[in-house]
């Protein structure tokens, strides 16, 4: 959790960075990309196949920032890094949560 | 959980442009488009009537002896040379260049651009430019000629693939100084 830097009251911020991953449909007419995958390596990725997304205009923005429209800081700050391998443990439980809820609720 | 057109359209007009308030999403699906190489670049203008817009609405710049003061009359001496050798552009050329692209008889959907006058502490001066996209390996197009006519400094207009241009405005942007 990094105090302050979400854009609600107590809210907290959940780092997807990791979550990068890129995988093409089998008739390539969709692809599946991981919130913290950047721009700059959708394109790169795609433009081996001569395809290409809507996407950002800034190759090292986020996808999952820009595509819901919004970002508050740089993660890239190094002093921050064990902070945010901890939100990212946060993140897999809290999903993992999500996901149980969920099916129970189903 | 899905969220689209069909399922959960609701979540799906939140979160888009909802911040990331109503859930993590964990993967985004997009279309894809048949893509190749695109024309476009960033080219850089020396503008010849900054000193005339100052004037007019009032700016003075005093000469100090200290080294702030020095600059600012260095570079508006290197932007004089540059104009008197012809190298430079009206802002007012730059502006109806870029207006006259909303003209509905010019509409093409394979024309993008922005214009940028941009004050640079450094220098203490103004940048001027252009940030042109064409998405067809096309060079010069006609729709963006009154804008590609400018005269500049530099440019790096060349057909690419997308990622060469999304590198190149991150290069103009970096972290922490956009």
């Amino acid at each position: 959790m990094i105090p302050g830097s979400s854009s609600i009251e107590n809210g907290v911020l959940v780092d997807l960075s990791r979550m990068n991953s890129l995988e093409l449909a089998e008739d390539e007419s969709t692809v599946s990309i991981g919130p913290g995958a950047r721009w700059g390596d959708v394109y790169l990725a795609l433009e081996e196949r001569g395809l290409l997304v809507v996407g950002g205009r800034v190759s090292s923005v986020g996808v999952g920032g820009l595509t819901l429209g919004g970002t508050l800081i740089d993660l890239r700050d190094n002093k921050k890094a064990e902070l945010y391998k901890v939100v990212y443990l946060f993140s897999l439980v809290f999903m993992e949560w999500l996901v149980t809820m969920y099916e129970a609720l189903r | 959980m899905n969220a689209n057109q069909q399922t959960h359209p609701d979540l799906y007009y939140a979160l888009r442009g909802g911040g990331n308030n109503f859930g993590i999403v964990t993967k985004f699906d997009l279309e894809t488009y048949r893509h190749g190489p695109i024309w476009g670049g960033t080219s850089v203008f020396a503008v010849e009537d900054l000193e005339e817009i100052k004037a007019s609405a009032g700016v003075h710049d005093r000469l100090l002896w200290n080294f702030q003061s020095v600059t600012i009359r260095l570079v508006s001496v290197l932007q004089g040379v540059i104009s008197r050798l012809g190298f430079a552009a009206k802002s007012r050329d730059i502006i109806h260049a870029f207006t006259n692209l909303a003209h509905e008889e010019r509409e093409d959907s394979y024309a993008h651009a922005y214009i940028f006058f941009s004050w640079i502490p450094e220098i203490r001066a103004y940048l001027s430019g252009t940030t042109m996209a064409y998405t067809k390996p096309e060079v010069n197009p006609s729709t963006l000629e009154e804008l590609t006519s400018i005269k500049k400094l530099y440019t790096t207009n060349r057909v690419r693939n997308m990622s060469d241009f999304a590198a190149e405005v991150e290069k103009m942007n970096p972290v922490r100084k956009r």
